[in-house]
């Protein structure tokens, strides 16, 4: 029964564009249809039916929404063969504005690296001057912000050693916030006693991170923002104890490329923590068709559902990226949690559930070559 | 009373800081609950490194060595609740030795029917515990000066302005973003969160202009300390068309009484001499032409309710003497601030929600007792979390809301009760007596009531 309708699906799927699908997916609320095409226009390009422990794609299973365990091993090579398959085909197979757009600019904005999608960008560069009023258009950031550094706290406590019941407990250690806007995370780490670099590639979030942090006189001296993408650090030969890119990979243009900078910007004995939307039917239904159509929580169109990524292909992706190329010790899935949103008393949690926001937290073992100049 | 402060006070105790200094939180209004918010935050790891100020108009003061012979004429009713916060503080075992337990209770009205409330029915040994206010305001100021207190203590000081930060960020991201607060000696200082403790005329909130709904009525509380004709071991009160009228046990044996009434007849009763005074009390509570109230249910249902010793009426001591310092009146008033926080504000205790002459006796201080932990819980879920410990979203989503649904469900069961009592005539008088008959003879339904009444709403 699975593989028929696979094969079926994948033959429908490539010939549907990525484009007209989504606007057939807003028009059609069937969600578990949509959700077995969508996976195998993104299946098309990369053989995922046949891989162990990846997302299965009988309707059945898919309504019944569990929470698929992180597998120990993804079929490492086929995975990792698929998924960087998958990038370049993707340009090829979702024939979409976006993507169309991102290689044009990228290759023409020269230095700012592949990973920079301008659109993506863009979205956030009208938005600069809005940041830090909790009921404006970051409100649903504001409300998850405690919920993901209480994540923040206790996993880089673990991984450094440090009491979490201190006040001030990551002091001293050097974080690197990827995508940090206008500096909601970076602050809250900042308090928590770690010396913070914020970098974004949008000037307005940086110049509103900028001020507000000139505001208090104790994160003052804790916070640096600068302008720049995660690979003209790496360019740069900068490493931080550990790198924290939340909300942020949805948005980029390559993700093997971001998940590769952000470990070679990680020095051994640290880690990258990474926050984003799973690519299930319910965070479907959550984040495109509630939040931005229903609700109006973000502009429609904030979220494109094709990018989301699974803690599957994540964290194959974190696997593969450093075992490729550059040396060092592959970076391994060491935290996961799923944070929920509970829409009668507006109030997130950490907990279990990771089909529509997770937070996952990935070690770098020590030892190995640690390139470049650290930060201290 | 002034001698009294005077001789509990031992030192006067001022920290002189430099010219515009910085500090974290700045609790204006050292009371009870001040105090209590002050020595929570001092007691939590997270929160103890942060720079607390606690400023007051008055000195500290200290417990005496010996607990003095009456009581002092403030007291206040401490629920279970509230005695766990006590104790979690560190101060409830030299308070225990003062404190009076009572465990049961009894409310009846001008006419037939009474509702008497016992402990034991809910497996609790003491239903509540009658303290003076000044001691415990002088226990929490011990603790505060204790070594290994990291909180400063500005008292006697007075804050006479405070620059407020506007509500929306981009205002605040040009004007700057934290309290300015300016002293009577001319200092100032700016904190990251202001606290607003001091009591029913706040400063702090008036500086906040929130909208108060309050009543204009002229109700005033008389408080006495008396010697009955037998130690009084139940808290008795009866509501009269005038206002309740509290008997409550206090240590020695003596009893507290809180009369309220209209201001006029507060004035009268404090003019008399005492032994009239004493009379007057005794006779109040006694008199009136369905006294002792005959529960009717229970006496056609006979002997078939078994429990016979929780539902009988207890009949109110005599009131023998005024003792201790005289009587004193204290104008009452009923304010329920609009709003509890706003950017780098928030208020605690009376300051938020006073207490109303309708209510239970003196038991408005357990709402504030109970704002200052969840304010204390706030903060500390703010330190854990790193975010901002004067942001009015998390003041609003941690603290506020929380709150605002006890305190308004507190102020409304007294109006209630003040629409029940009031009527002298009609439907409502009429079912009042029926209505305490049936709760006093429902055991579900007391237990009910007097879980609520222990453990708050």
């Amino acid at each position: 029964m699975r593989k028929p309708l696979s094969e079926l699906l994948a033959t429908a799927g490539r010939a549907a564009a990525s484009q007209t699908l989504h606007s057939w997916l807003i028009s059609q609320p069937s969600v578990a249809c949509l959700s077995s095409l969508s996976r195998s226009s993104w299946a098309a390009s990369a053989d995922f039916s046949g891989t162990a422990g990846s997302i299965p794609l009988d309707v059945p299973a898919l309504k019944q929404q569990q929470p698929v365990p992180v597998p120990s091993t993804v079929g490492g090579a086929a995975a990792g063969g698929a998924a960087a398959g998958g990038a370049a085909a993707r340009g090829a197979a979702l024939p979409s504005p976006a993507a169309a757009a991102a290689a044009a600019p990228a290759a023409a904005a020269g230095g700012h690296g592949s990973t920079v999608n301008q659109q993506e960008a863009a979205k956030f560069a009208a938005l600069a001057g809005e940041w830090w009023d909790p009921a404006g258009p970051f409100a649903p950031l504001h409300a998850m912000n405690p919920v993901r550094c209480r994540f923040l706290r206790t996993a880089l406590c673990s991984a450094f050693g440090r009491d979490p019941t201190q006040p001030g407990p990551l002091a001293g250690l050097s974080l690197l916030d990827v995508g940090c806007g206008g500096g909601l995370l970076a602050e809250s780490l900042a308090r928590m006693g770690a010396h913070v670099t914020g970098i974004d590639v949008n000037q307005g979030g940086i110049a509103t991170a900028t001020a507000h942090a000139a505001l208090d006189p104790d994160l003052h001296a804790r916070l640096t923002y600068r302008t720049a993408s995660a690979e003209q650090l790496v360019a740069a030969g900068e490493c931080f104890d550990a790198v924290v890119a939340s909300e942020v990979i949805e948005h980029v243009a390559s993700i093997p490329a971001f998940c590769s900078a952000l470990a070679a910007l990680a020095r051994p004995g640290g880690g990258v923590a990474i926050s984003t939307l799973n690519r299930t039917p319910r965070s479907y239904l959550a984040a495109v068709l509630v939040a931005e159509h229903v609700l109006r929580w973000v502009p429609p169109g904030t979220h494109d559902w094709q990018r989301f990524v699974t803690p599957e292909e994540l964290a194959a992706q974190m696997e593969e990226s450093t075992s490729g190329g550059g040396g060092g010790a592959p970076l391994r899935l060491q935290l996961l949690s799923g944070m929920q949103y509970n829409p009668v008393t507006g109030a997130w949690s950490l907990g279990r559930d990771t089909a529509i926001n997770y937070i996952a937290w990935f070690g770098k073992p020590p030892g190995g070559a640690s390139p470049g100049v650290a930060h201290g | 009373m002034a001698a009294a402060a005077a001789a509990l006070c031992r030192r006067a105790y001022t920290t002189s800081m430099p010219p515009s200094a910085h500090v974290d939180v700045a609790i204006v209004g050292g009371g009870m609950v001040g105090s209590a918010l002050a020595a929570a935050l001092n007691a939590n790891p997270l929160t103890r490194q942060l720079r607390i100020l606690l400023l007051d108009r008055q000195p500290p003061l200290a417990l005496p060595r010996q607990v003095p012979e009456w009581d002092d004429l403030c007291v206040s009713t401490l629920t279970a609740p509230t005695v766990d916060i006590l104790r979690e503080l560190g101060v409830w075992r030299s308070l225990s030795v003062a404190a009076a337990p009572f465990c049961d209770m009894q409310v009846w009205g001008a006419d037939d029917g009474y509702v008497r409330f016992d402990a034991t029915a809910v497996g609790q040994a003491v239903m509540g515990h009658v303290l003076e206010d000044s001691l415990l305001k002088a226990a929490l100021h011990d603790q505060l000066r204790a070594r290994g207190s990291t909180v400063q203590l500005m008292m006697p000081a007075t804050a006479v302005a405070a620059d407020l930060p506007p509500y929306s960020p981009a205002a605040q991201l040009e004007g700057g973003s934290f309290v300015r607060l300016q002293l009577d000696d001319g200092s100032s200082l700016t904190t990251r969160l202001l606290v607003g403790a001091d009591g029913c005329s706040s400063q702090v909130r008036q500086w906040s202009q929130f909208r108060c709904s309050g009543s204009e009525r002229e109700q005033a509380s008389l408080v006495a300390t008396v010697a009955t004709s037998w130690p009084n071991q139940t808290a008795l009160q009866r509501f009269l068309p005038t206002g309740p009228l509290a008997l409550l046990p206090a240590r020695g044996g003596f009893s507290s009484v809180v009369w309220s009434c209209p201001s006029q007849m507060a004035a009268q009763l404090q003019a008399l001499p005492r032994h009239e005074l004493a009379a007057a009390i005794t006779s109040a509570l006694t008199s009136g032409t369905h006294y002792p109230p005959k529960p009717r249910l229970g006496e056609l249902l006979g002997g078939i309710l078994a429990s016979a010793r929780s539902t009988r009426f207890v009949a109110p001591p005599t009131v023998t003497a005024v003792v201790g310092h005289g009587p004193r009146t204290f104008l009452q008033t009923a304010q329920h601030a609009g709003r509890y926080v706003r950017p780098r504000v928030a208020l605690v205790g009376d300051a938020a929600h006073s207490g109303h002459p309708f209510g239970l006796a003196s038991q408005g201080v357990n709402l504030g007792f109970g704002d200052a932990k969840v304010l204390a819980a706030a903060i500390a879920d703010a330190v854990a979390t790193g975010q901002d410990i004067g942001s009015a979203a998390m003041l609003e989503r941690q603290y506020e809301r929380p709150r605002r649904q006890p305190c308004s469900a507190m102020l409304s069961a007294a109006d209630a009760l003040r629409a029940i009592y009031m009527p002298q005539e009609g439907p409502v008088a009429g079912l009042r007596s029926l209505g305490l008959d049936i709760v006093n003879n429902t055991p579900l339904l007391k237990q009910a009531l007097l879980r609520i009444a222990m453990h708050g709403l």
